[in-house]
């Protein structure tokens, strides 16, 4: 080993990242090269002095600033769940009107005619992919057959469900200077396809487990109590994780969770981040960074996020990949 | 007010205690970013993102942690994030340089008692300023990521999607090439070693 080879170990040395092995190497030629010995302390000199930097000074006006943003952050649109959101309140009751009129389609006007689809909504689907003249009728009627909204147009002459449909219909037109203008406009916002609600979560980190001695990866799943913790960390063996169990002591579950992802690679070369916006009520997005040399061992991964979105205590969530 | 009931009000809404606890760690943010990122402009963008994520994120902060360790690795993952940004950024475009000459320092602030020492150890610490301003930037990140973060290996290995050899002998190389730059600037290691001894007596006592 060259006097060069040996600045690798002791750098690492200083960052307490030797193996015993490696220092009793170190120590043996530190003894015989003064060269080294006196880098050691060169450098030893160096690493006290940059932890001991001064602290600059923030530009002037930094904490105006940040409270600015601070102050217009909180005073920003809330995001208001959409069957809370008074206009959508508001098109239940017009929704009700339509649920009636299809009533009085089928049986009253036309009594012969058979109602095509029964298309069961259900009120947790939001409506953002269904077809938008669907939408009303999910609310307050949950299992009535709503499929014939195209043909209620003809029976309901009634002013308010003639823009009801039209704005169903036809989303991206301007909205019409009808009595109920702003509601149009707000409802079409509403109803405006948009990317589904997603969960934050902060504080990530990812360990590098023994890979084959995993639960099967790729895995993601929900802890959110110290024993789901400590039962999840005993399906790694081969690995000593008592610093993560230690991390996450149950007062940090009484207000929040872990999301616990595993992944596994042919490369420990290949790093991992959570989407920013990846975490979904039944998924999570994994970035996969992959560099363009990289070594081929087999590689797995644990990666811990924490996340207040209120899950199930050990509910799994399915992994998707995305390579960068 | 202790820190911790600041935290606590800031939690519930309390704007005033969050905008103390912003006018108190405003320094230290903005120093990890600016070291993390060599730009004035830059690192107070930076430091503003980080606070703003902390306010965001208080209802997670779970005082495992102090609130500042909390608020340090906040920053250094937005300082990530930039630098990762920057990375792919700088694959397209040819290499930016960062105009060193417009990125000056404060004067240190804190002045100690002994008007001699003082003298060194400011010379001393505006050396190794200018050294790391010197350092190439892939050198300065894990030197900074290391040393005033202080991540591991392997959690600098994950944010700069580098594999742990690369890590270890990067921090190396950079650790070689700041004592060279400090050596050739002449005031690091000045005094001799006779006199950090000396210099060491005197931090023990």
């Amino acid at each position: 080993m060259t006097c060069e080879q040996y600045t690798t170990l002791l750098s690492q040395r200083m960052d307490g990242e030797l193996s015993p092995a490696q220092a009793k190497e170190l120590e043996a030629h530190l003894a015989v090269c003064p060269l080294c010995r006196a880098l050691a302390e060169e450098l030893s000199a160096l690493t006290a002095s940059l932890r001991d930097l001064d602290e600059l000074e923030a530009p002037e006006g930094f904490v105006d600033n940040v409270m600015a943003r601070v102050r217009a952050e909180s005073a920003g649109p809330k995001v208001i769940p959409f069957f809370r959101r008074p206009q959508v309140k508001a098109m239940a009751g017009l929704a009700a009107c339509a649920v009636l009129c299809v009533g009085l389609y089928s049986a009253g006007l036309f009594p012969g005619r058979e109602i095509s689809a029964k298309t069961a909504m259900t009120a947790s689907a939001p409506a953002m992919d269904a077809p938008a003249a669907e939408a009303p009728a999910a609310a307050p009627a949950a299992s009535a057959p709503a499929a014939a909204a195209p043909q209620m147009e003809d029976v309901c002459a009634d002013a308010e469900m003639e823009m009801l449909v039209k704005n169903s219909q036809a989303a991206d037109t301007a909205p019409a200077e009808t009595a109920g203008g702003n509601l149009t406009e707000e409802f079409a916002y509403a109803v405006e396809p948009s990317a589904p609600s997603h969960y934050g979560f902060y504080g990530e980190r990812a360990i590098r487990v023994t890979w084959g001695e995993t639960p099967a990866a790729p895995a993601a799943r929900i802890l959110a109590s110290a024993d789901s913790l400590a039962a999840f960390l005993d399906e790694f063996p081969a690995d000593d994780l008592s610093e993560i169990a230690d991390a996450y002591p149950a007062k940090f579950f009484e207000s929040a969770q872990l999301l616990a992802v595993v992944v596994e690679e042919p490369s420990g070369s290949v790093s991992h981040t959570l989407a920013s916006q990846g975490l979904l009520r039944d998924s999570v997005t994994v970035l996969r960074h992959v560099p363009e040399e990289g070594t081929d061992d087999l590689a797995a991964w644990l990666i811990l996020a924490e996340t207040d979105a209120g899950f199930e205590d050990g509910k799994e969530l399915t992994v998707l990949m995305e390579t960068e | 007010m202790t820190e911790q009931e600041l935290v606590a009000r800031a939690r519930a809404g309390d704007q005033d205690a969050f905008g103390q606890l912003v006018l108190d760690h405003q320094n230290k943010v903005y120093t990890l970013a600016f070291r993390m990122v060599n730009d004035r402009e830059e690192a107070a963008d930076l430091a503003q993102e980080a606070f703003l994520k902390a306010w965001q994120g208080l209802s997670s902060f779970q005082g495992e942690s102090s609130f500042g360790t909390w608020l340090h690795r906040l920053t250094t993952n937005v300082c990530i994030d930039w630098l990762r940004k920057q990375k792919r950024r700088q694959e397209v475009e040819p290499a930016l340089s960062i105009d060193d000459e417009e990125s000056g320092f404060a004067e240190p602030a804190d002045w100690g008692q002994d008007p001699q020492r003082r003298l060194e150890e400011s010379e001393r610490k505006r050396a190794l300023e200018r050294g790391l301003r010197e350092l190439p930037d892939h050198y300065r990140q894990v030197l900074v990521m290391r040393e005033v973060s202080g991540l591991s290996y392997q959690e600098i290995g994950q944010a700069l999607e580098l594999d742990l050899g690369t890590v270890k002998s990067r921090i190396a190389r950079a650790r070689l090439a700041l004592r060279k730059i400090l050596l050739a600037d002449g005031n690091f290691f000045e005094p001799p070693p006779s006199n950090q001894a000396e210099e060491k007596k005197r931090k023990g006592r």
